[in-house]
């Protein structure tokens, strides 16, 4: 007597659960439309060749840019950020600290800061925002960034390069990996 | 009649967290991030947030600040005359009215200057120095450095060169080098010297730099920011990590 009873009501659990599911995923679905978790930019460049070296007490690294695979350019609010961690697991913090920026291959970075990412004393990020209205597709745009090296560790590390806008997911374009003691270990791609 | 009840508010409750979830990344886009506009420039405001290890949660650290000068209409690397000439008269201004107290000003160079030129005007004034930028040729092309300053400017022009001196080429040709490269690729650049710096000045010396023979320009335009936000009922309290502001060194005619 007491199953009969509650049929009808378990129903319309379900009922009410699957149509409330329907409604977050219409949420997402506008959420996403609208860009704000897209991490595949239309507009963002392909990572180019680049050149990593180790010196006394700081290392250089080069990587480079064009916009050759997507056929828009960006047009506002875009920055390309250089990650001298890992900004997924947080791993790699503290090691490197930017503090030499030269831009290469035209006027095309508007200003520029960096940033405390991790938490610690060391700002491991910089931030490179984009002069949009000089920008030309199949050209090289490169900088030459000097980081210094805050401390040794056991254990190697990784730099990563980002296509985003604030509060957009990140658009990876690729990473240089280095040894413990910051030799070039290869890069992806 | 209490199951219903339970009912009616999970579904609102899944309602609401869908609607949230739709909005909420916009609405804290929108509290998180403005835009203002000026007549000569504009500016982008962003909270800054940095990994807590305690809490295991990004707090906020701060706001960072995007300038964008007016541009000219025919050349969209160089700033506006309207946005040179409101800085200039937003100086003499500050100078007439015998403003005081610690200013944030871009210093721009009537021509490029070696360390000992820069520190020359810098050193008298105990100008608190934090970014430079310098300019010159690579393999006979113009280009532009830029560095961090722990308050005094510290390069000699030929260490400015070193610092590129490794890199790839504007030709796109990757050498292999090692460190004892340095002198040779380092040789590639002629450097010319300091065309900017900002700093933070004591405006009680803001005259007499503005009629500095070798200063064109005391850009004043991020101390104007930081006076705006100071009073922006949003941003006001929070401290400023940075005020972004491009170096005109592309556009401005060192040559």
């Amino acid at each position: 007597m007491q199953t009969c009873e509650r049929g009808p009501q378990f129903k319309r659990y379900i009922s009410s659960f699957v149509i409330s599911l329907l409604v977050l995923a219409v949420c997402y679905g506008i959420v996403k439309a609208a860009g704000a978790w897209d991490a595949d930019w239309s507009d963002s460049p392909d990572w180019g060749y680049q050149n990593w070296t180790n010196l006394d007490t700081q290392v250089q690294w080069s990587p480079t840019f064009m916009w050759t695979t997507n056929s828009n350019l960006p047009t506002s609010n875009r920055r390309i950020e250089l990650e001298w961690y890992d900004p997924g697991t947080g791993n790699f913090c503290d090691r490197l600290e930017p503090f030499y920026l030269q831009e290469l291959g035209g006027d095309w970075v508007d200003n520029w800061w960096t940033d405390n990412e991790c938490g610690g004393s060391v700002d491991e990020e910089l931030v490179l925002n984009l002069k949009e209205s000089t920008l030309s597709q199949n050209t090289w745009y490169q900088v030459i960034v000097n980081a210094t090296k805050k401390y040794s560790a056991a254990y190697g590390g990784e730099c990563n390069v980002s296509f985003t806008c604030y509060l957009c997911s990140d658009d990876w374009l690729g990473k240089q990996l280095y040894t413990a003691s910051y030799d070039d270990n290869g890069s992806t791609p | 009649m209490l199951k219903k009840l339970l009912l009616v508010i999970f579904v609102i409750g899944l309602v609401v967290a869908g609607i949230l979830l739709a909005i909420g990344s916009k609405t804290m886009a929108n509290v998180s991030y403005q835009s203002y506009q000026t007549a000569t420039y504009s500016y982008d405001v962003e909270l800054d947030t940095v990994y807590d290890s305690k809490s295991d949660m990004h707090a906020e650290n701060g706001i960072l600040v995007s300038v964008s000068p007016q541009r000219e209409t025919e050349d969209a690397a160089g700033f506006s005359d309207a946005y040179y000439r409101a800085s200039w008269e937003r100086a003499q201004q500050w100078a007439t009215e015998r403003r005081t107290g610690l200013a944030d000003v871009m210093l721009i160079f009537a021509h490029p200057l070696t360390l000992e030129e820069a520190n020359h005007i810098l050193d008298p004034i105990k100008a608190n120095v934090f970014e430079s930028g310098f300019v010159g040729y690579v393999d006979g092309t113009p280009f532009a450095g830029y560095l961090k300053e722990e308050g005094r400017l510290s390069h000699t022009l030929q260490e400015c060169a070193k610092l590129g001196g490794y890199g790839v080429g504007p030709d796109g040709v990757v050498p292999e080098m090692t460190e004892n490269d340095v002198d040779k690729s380092a040789g590639d650049y002629d450097v010319r010297g300091y065309l900017a710096v900002r700093a933070w000045i004591d405006l009680a010396n803001l005259d007499s730099l503005r009629h500095h023979q070798d200063v064109l320009l005391v850009d004043t335009t991020p101390q104007d920011v930081r006076d705006q936000l100071s009073e922006n009922p949003t941003w006001q309290g929070k401290v400023i990590r940075a005020v972004a502001l491009e170096m005109p060194v592309w556009d401005y005619r060192w040559e």
